[in-house]
């Protein structure tokens, strides 16, 4: 754990100096500390009982950022690589769940449901996914926005420092995306209603 | 809702620019945005779903990733749950938390952890956070509770929606009459605190909360660490960077936060004197200079540079950094900052009655500004009232009349012209609100700013490309006009002052040339094309493009009606014969 906090460390410095090489070293290390913790929780969890994503990403987000006075930029640059591999995770975690109940409460998800969309729930979580998926196509950083926001937790500042547009940029683009994921969403339930 | 990138743009823009006007006015400029059906639909939906939307996806999977102590649903003392980590600074960390037993939102408190450790510290804070649970004020954050989750002492407080004082500022003065508002409350505050023989120790635009109402909570009363500095601060002023080691632990960790704080310790605090109320009387003045001016009373690299400033220096005028400050609250900040305490307010209660009285004339419109007070003395005073009325009627005008839509434009398409990721913004310094990017154009051209890392100013053909910049000598170019045959334009360069140079740059290119040595915040060509206007401070003047025969046109009543009728506005109030 030591050792991994301190790489993380110094690659986050080189992250932020520039060395963009660096987020390829970083990935398998985050990655890494992210599955150890997961399978963890899953093996020590009661069957009747569900993961929290939320909980599991903050306790994981936790062990790697032990380490103290990491600059504000590294933070943020640590964030933005660890926000792709929370996505990929959680969907990879809610796909098992959907396959283990295999099509069990599928159907029932409400229109409310819909709109409140929950991480907890994970057909949710896989709409989510494949709808984001799709403004990736139509505007790659409006996605990456919302990856950075949402799966990696970044303020609107720390996502504007990670891609280097203004804060006013991330605001705007943030603004649209999320329309566009709600009406997807909704859509997406529409069709299995 | 299928739809292709290039659509997706286009419903963008359109969703963006709806989005920016009254939703009443939204149906309407769709209808002429719109040039099919198709996009109309598409930005409808959009704009319906963010209606909907509600607090879709404003909670990240993962919140706080700071490595708070508490994690979500944590609970304190079989009481308090932990919601999240609100803020977390060199004293500690605070969280929002759910009273369990009277089912309200509270902010708790916890001290660092190193604080923690020290037993003398322990007391101290139990002693104080006590004391200040006493004190009732509707200035002050409600103290509700003191107490400890293993070995960590807490306080549970009122919990509050607003940002602190430091939030409000962020660099750029406040308008006079909020100033006035709010130091009336934190006088009260303090008074209120000083009569049961509290004092705050650590007064800063940090610890004052300001409610989304707008109305002051002070926070942390009697909380501030007091560590002795005695016989360390010579050293300090010594500069040397060792001497940092000395003072108080905040700097060792963050060197930043540390200085932020200091800024605010009076002669007293700084040379480790016994402290009484006054000492919050001049931090006081310190947080007033900076509503004021947007910058610090006292400023410097180091700890050294700032202390040997709270000691010997006197700070700018904030006149001179604003010329909007009126004299009288010069006069009171001035008093506030006396270094020597004898000679400073006594009692919060008479900086309050200072500063209400300045109100109270501010409100019926007596207060003086430079420019009045300017005015009086050549006599003219009522006259420049009335003319000053008459101006603002006619800006008013003037305004409507431009700004009404003389014919609905029809988009018949969007296309882009750039496309390298960079900004097309400026920073516009002295504005609270962000203007809109001015681009002009004199037919195959278009003009404007460009910021990435520093702002540059740029040309682009209109059938689109890439951007070429156009060399200047301006540290921060902002566009002011394009000239009547399309051939010069004014820009004046920001800079970090308020009011900037004016520079005239040839088109398409060549050298620019500074027009003597006038300064405005913002500057156009007459409609003849002869002369420049520029604004300053609330005034608007005219000169020959040579920066010579400068005169002044009239008075505003605020910069920003300066700005534009300085910019777009020239012809009514040029033509109108109003000229002073």
């Amino acid at each position: 754990m030591g050792t991994v906090s301190h790489d993380v460390t110094s690659l986050l410095r080189k992250l932020a100096d520039g060395h963009s090489d660096a987020a390829a070293e970083l990935i398998p290390l985050i990655y890494s500390e992210l599955r150890r913790l997961a399978a963890g929780h899953l093996r020590h969890e009661r069957p009747d009982h569900t993961l929290q994503p939320t909980a599991l990403v903050h306790e994981a987000y936790l062990r790697l950022v032990a380490q103290r006075n990491v600059a504000w930029q590294s933070r943020a640059h640590f964030f933005a690589v660890a926000s792709t591999l929370m996505r990929r995770i959680l969907v990879d975690y809610a796909r098992r769940q959907l396959r283990a109940k295999r099509g069990g409460g599928r159907s029932n998800v409400s229109l409310e449901q819909a709109v409140l969309f929950s991480p907890d729930r994970p057909d949710q979580m896989l709409s989510l996914d494949e709808c984001l998926g799709k403004l990736e196509k139509l505007d790659a950083r409006q996605s990456r926005i919302v990856e950075l926001r949402y799966f990696g937790g970044l303020t609107v500042e720390e996502a504007a420092e990670v891609l280097g547009v203004s804060p006013t940029t991330v605001r705007r683009e943030w603004t649209s995306a999320k329309a566009y994921l709600y009406g997807a969403l909704k859509q997406r339930h529409g069709d299995h209603s | 809702m299928e739809i292709t990138p290039d659509k997706w743009q286009q419903a963008k823009a359109v969703f963006d620019a709806a989005l920016r006007r009254p939703s009443g006015e939204r149906a309407s400029f769709l209808a002429v945005a719109c040039s099919d059906a198709d996009l109309r639909q598409q930005v409808e939906q959009l704009l319906r779903n963010h209606e909907q939307a509600g607090s879709f996806l404003s909670k990240p999977v993962i919140e706080v990733p700071n490595s708070e102590r508490f994690a979500a649903g944590f609970i304190i003392v079989g009481r308090f749950k932990i919601v999240r980590l609100l803020r977390k600074g060199g004293m500690g960390e605070v969280y929002e938390a759910e009273d369990l037993k009277l089912r309200r939102q509270v902010a708790l408190k916890f001290i660092a952890d190193d604080l923690s450790r020290d037993p003398q510290m322990l007391e101290r804070f139990d002693r104080e956070a006590r004391a200040a649970s006493a004190l009732d004020h509707p200035n002050i954050c409600t103290i509700y509770e003191v107490g400890q989750h293993q070995g960590s002492p807490f306080i549970a407080m009122q919990y509050l929606d607003g940002k602190t004082l430091q939030g409000c500022i962020e660099g750029k003065p406040l308008k006079t009459i909020n100033i006035l508002d709010l130091g009336i409350q934190i006088s009260d505050a303090l008074g209120a605190a000083h009569s049961i023989g509290i004092i705050h120790r650590d007064i800063k635009p940090a610890n004052i909360f300001v409610t989304a109402r707008g109305q002051v909570k002070v926070l942390d009363f009697g909380l501030a660490k007091h560590q002795p500095l005695r016989g360390r601060v010579a050293e300090a002023i010594g500069g040397s960077a060792q001497s940092t080691a000395s003072l108080p632990e905040e700097s060792l960790t963050s060197p930043g936060s540390a200085l932020g704080t200091i800024a605010y310790m009076s002669p007293e605090q700084v040379r480790g004197e016994d402290l009484d109320a006054r000492t919050d009387l001049f931090s006081f003045g310190a947080v007033l200079y900076e509503m004021a001016t947007g910058q610090h009373a006292f400023s410097g690299r180091t700890t050294g540079v700032i202390f040997d400033a709270i000691l010997n220096r006197e700070p700018t005028s904030p006149l001179r950094t604003n010329p909007q400050v009126p004299v009288e609250l010069e006069q009171i900040i001035t008093k506030a900052l006396e270094k020597d305490r004898e000679v400073r307010y006594q009692h919060a209660a008479d900086v309050q009655t200072d500063l209400k009285r300045l109100k109270r004339r501010t409100e019926s419109g007596r207060s003086e500004t430079c420019a009045t007070a300017a005015d009086r003395r050549s006599g003219g005073r009522a006259w420049s009232f009335i003319l000053a009325a008459i101006a603002v009627l006619l800006i008013v005008v003037a305004i409507y009349v431009l700004m009404r839509p003389q014919f609905r434009p029809k988009v018949s398409g969007i296309f882009r012209i750039t496309n390298n990721a960079q900004e097309k913004i400026q920073p516009v310094p002295g504005y609270i609100v962000p203007l809109p990017l001015p681009m002009v154009t004199d037919g195959p051209r278009l003009y404007f700013s460009e910021t990435s890392t520093i702002s540059k100013f740029v040309q682009v053909s209109v059938s689109g490309g890439d951007t070429v910049p156009i060399a200047t000598p301006l540290r921060i170019p902002v566009l002011g006009d394009l000239s009547l045959k399309r051939s010069e334009m004014l820009l004046l360069d920001v800079g970090f002052v308020i009011e900037a140079p004016i520079w005239i740059v040839p088109l398409p290119g060549g050298a620019a040339h500074r027009i003597s040595d006038i300064l405005g915040h913002d500057a156009s060509w007459t409609p003849d094309g002869l002369h420049i206007t520029f604004g300053n401070g609330f005034d608007i003047y005219t000169a020959n493009p040579d920066g010579s025969g400068s005169r002044k046109l009239l008075t505003g009543r605020h910069r920003v009606d300066v700005s534009m009728v300085a910019r777009r506005q020239t012809l009514t109030v040029h033509s109108s014969g109003l000229q002073n």
